[in-house]
């Protein structure tokens, strides 16, 4: 489906408004309205990550998650692992809340990639991405999961 | 990816605290359940000048116990043996401090036993063949800790009777006892080890449920 972009540019409009008119709600409005909601709330919609020398721009949805290991920060796509210069803090901070979850002190997550939650052998809540890899759950983290995925379905 | 499980004595020797205090804690209760009994009984002694029939009939049985252990005593050590100081004291006094020295010795190894395993299995969440490793090197510790109750037990016994004297093992607390020990980290690790499977695998659900919602 075309999308026709129109911009009005006039003093009688004291905001910038953008308006979706459509005949039906399909997944192109709802990618929109997913797409105007972080320009909206500023939150982090791409990074820069660094592999063999390469700078890449990457976008924040195709992160499966993003992890620290030996002091140095990274986010994982389909496509690799990159170096990317951003704190953890601060990710936490700006990635969109609807999407991004801290599981531990050193991984956040891109819900949208998760496949489910299983427990090892062992006791440990991992959580398994849809490419089959896992990650360790943060036991005092739990709650703060449960919230976000509760959140999430209202 | 991430390294989350390294190993932190400072955690492992708060955890053994907290359930060392615990242990102790369960222990002493024990013990004042186990001797609330004696404790009225020796009440109802100082504070009465009459005594109801069943008490007179059970200090009755009381001299007649005694009177047997003194010759006993006698029997063994001579006729010039006082027997009968060393069995007040034995009864009177030994025992009770017994009771409260391998309960207490008892609270304080079970503290340290659960201590170990909670942080190792709970807390600290290593990978499954650290986890395992560590268990087995906690319980060579342990182990090597009793063996030295152990030795300490027979140091002081020696001390007090003599150098000349034999150490029989049932002198020795049974609390030293290493197969008991074995017995009861493996019962604890496997019971701790089940019921963090069991809570893991409830908030595991949980989450799926809200996720697949």
């Amino acid at each position: 489906m075309n999308i026709n972009v129109r911009t009005n540019i006039s003093n009688e409009y004291k905001d910038v408004e953008v308006c979706i008119n459509a005949p039906e709600r399909n997944e192109l409005v709802e990618r929109l309205e997913k797409e105007l909601s972080y320009v909206n709330s500023e939150t982090l919609s791409q990074v820069v990550g660094i592999q063999n020398n390469d700078l890449y721009i990457i976008k924040t949805s195709s992160i499966i998650e993003f992890f620290s290991e030996e002091k140095n920060n990274y986010c994982r796509t389909k496509d690799g692992i990159f170096r990317i210069k951003e704190k953890m803090y601060y990710l936490e901070e700006t990635l969109s809340n609807k999407e991004f979850i801290r599981i531990s002190n050193s991984a956040i997550v891109n819900i949208n990639h998760v496949k489910c939650f299983n427990t090892s052998i062992i006791g440990r809540i991992q959580v398994k991405f849809k490419d089959g890899t896992t990650e360790d759950v943060s036991k005092r983290r739990t709650s703060e999961i449960m919230s976000f995925l509760k959140g999430r379905n209202e | 990816m991430k390294e989350n499980n390294k190993f932190s004595i400072k955690k492992l020797l708060k955890t053994i605290s907290i359930w060392i205090v615990i242990s102790v804690f369960v222990g002493a209760t024990y013990n004042f359940f186990a001797t609330a009994g004696s404790a009225v009984m020796f009440q109802a002694i100082t504070e009465t000048s009459e005594y109801p029939e069943e008490m007179v009939s059970y200090f009755e049985s009381v001299n007649d116990a005694f009177g047997q252990s003194v010759e006993t005593t006698k029997e063994i050590l001579g006729e010039n043996f006082p027997a009968e100081g060393a069995n007040f004291v034995m009864y009177a006094v030994g025992w009770p401090a017994y009771q409260i020295a391998r309960i207490y010795t008892f609270s304080v190894i079970a503290g340290i036993i659960i201590g170990s395993l909670v942080y190792i299995l709970m807390v600290q969440k290593a990978t499954n063949k650290k986890a395992i490793l560590e268990v087995v090197i906690a319980f060579i510790l342990i182990a090597a800790l009793v063996g030295v109750g152990y030795l300490a037990n027979n140091l002081v016994l020696k001390a007090v009777l003599g150098n000349d004297v034999v150490i029989d093992d049932s002198l020795t607390f049974s609390e030293y006892s290493i197969t008991n020990w074995i017995w009861l980290y493996v019962i604890l690790a496997v019971v701790l080890y089940v019921v963090n499977i069991v809570k893991q695998k409830i908030i595991t659900n949980k989450l799926n449920k809200e996720l697949n919602k």
